[in-house]
């Protein structure tokens, strides 16, 4: 059963509604007045709209109990620049990440014709930049579980994504007195080289043949320093390791414990690995909407992390992330988005949500009759 | 419905299938995208890319 609510009380295309957004600065923990515009402007297109506890702007359209999820995130990296539309392209911070998506999300909810017993909830997350994930751990502690969730990240407008490598940060430091450089004892800096270099030989042991990429543990070294006061010399590395699937955060503090030596260790856990169900509603409608856009469907994993690593273990349903934009451009002073790829990634998302929420109707539908 | 698989011939029943869902060969485990349903018509599932960001 199809109702017929898809008035519209502004139409806006999803490159205009992009344009307004990019031109509020919205760095993370400064998003308020984005936020409120943007829910300003999902009013306007005839959702509902609220900052939540998190001061995530959501968007609501439908009011039925099966709900499809549309998480993107509203903060930016810094580094604010001049709005402009050149050769069909919008330039703007966060017009690729995650504003370009968004956007998208806003606009394809808004045109998608949806059953009595769907609701799709845009959720404009807030701080998905930063270490705190403030906007989607507000959710997992206060939403309810979704039916369905799309991530708003760039993975171009013909291709989804279903998995992010997980994260974990650490620092190493070591102490002690100073030592003579023509000694036996080996320098702190030194001392700390060779605990970086078990590292790496540890990361390589774990791949084995493999190449660096999904399916590998890979260590960054971040920063090193060294210093000294005459008494006492130290080193500090700052350092991070990329998770594949399988690799626990948990699993990997253990091992780079192990490697410490003399040196403390200091970890944070930004997020575990996490992978998609392939088989899933949600996917089979994107690969027949994406086909109908006249290419071929394609899918990828990312090296990096999103919300899904955090939302994905814990509401355990039907997900992937999508987006248009090219993730090369995330965070760079040369962020652009092709008004092209917007307005494709739109149509291609409204029919998602219109077969999806059909899917999931039907299937409900079905439940209730066999009892 | 009886599926053929396009890339060993295996042959395999399945309850009901919809245009671009990903199923398995059971027999050699090969990814198929539905690409039709009436007639069946079957493609191999893209490989996945790997990409950066975020």
């Amino acid at each position: 059963m199809i109702d017929q609510n898809t008035e519209q009380t502004t139409p806006v295309t999803t490159a205009e509604l992009l344009r307004g957004l990019v031109e509020i600065p919205s760095p993370s923990r400064e998003e308020g007045p984005a936020v409120e515009w943007l829910c300003q402007q999902m009013e306007s297109l005839g959702m509902t709209a609220h900052a939540d506890g998190a001061g995530n702007a959501i968007g609501i359209k439908g009011s039925g109990p099966i709900e499809i999820m549309l998480l993107g995130h509203i903060d930016t990296v810094p580094g604010f620049f001049p709005v402009e539309v050149v050769d069909g392209a919008l330039y703007g911070r966060g017009s690729v990440d995650a504003k370009g998506p968004l956007a998208t999300f806003v606009v394809a909810t808004a045109q998608a014709s949806l059953p009595d017993d769907v609701q799709v909830r845009v959720v404009g997350a807030v701080e998905e930049e930063v270490m705190s994930s403030r906007g989607a751990h507000w959710l997992i502690d206060n939403a309810d579980r979704p039916d369905a969730v799309i991530i708003g990240e760039p993975s171009g407008w013909d291709a989804i994504v279903l998995g992010y490598k997980g994260s974990v940060s650490f620092i190493y430091k070591i102490e002690q007195g100073m030592a003579h450089s023509a000694g036996k004892e080996a320098s702190a800096g030194q001392v700390a080289v060779d605990f970086w270099n078990r590292v790496t030989d540890w990361c390589s042991q774990q791949n084995g043949e493999l190449e660096p990429g999904f399916k590998t543990v890979d260590a960054t070294l971040n920063s090193f320093n060294t210093e000294s006061d005459g008494l006492t010399a130290s080193a500090v590395i700052r350092g991070n390791l990329r998770l594949p699937p399988g690799l626990t955060p948990d699993e990997a503090i253990e091992a780079i414990s192990e490697l410490s030596g003399e040196g403390d260790l200091e970890f944070t856990v930004n997020a575990p690995a996490y992978r998609c169900e392939k088989r899933t509603p949600l996917v089979s409608a994107f690969n027949a909407s994406i086909r109908q856009a006249g290419v071929t469907p394609r899918t990828k994993v990312k090296t990096g992390t999103s919300d899904m690593n955090l939302v994905g273990p814990v509401w355990n349903c039907p997900m992937l992330a999508y987006g248009p934009g090219d993730s090369q451009l995330d965070h760079t002073p040369n962020e652009h988005v092709m008004i092209d790829d917007l307005e494709h990634a739109t149509q291609i998302l409204t029919r998602v949500l219109e077969r999806v929420a059909k899917t999931f109707s039907q299937a409900k539908s079905e439940a209730n009759t066999n009892g | 419905m009886t599926i053929t698989c396009p890339e060993c011939g295996a042959e395999f029943q399945l309850d009901s299938i919809e245009v671009g869902e990903i199923i398995q060969c059971p027999e050699c485990g090969v990814e198929l995208e539905v690409l039709e349903t009436d007639p069946v018509k079957l493609a191999l599932a893209p490989d996945e890319e790997e990409d950066w960001g975020e």
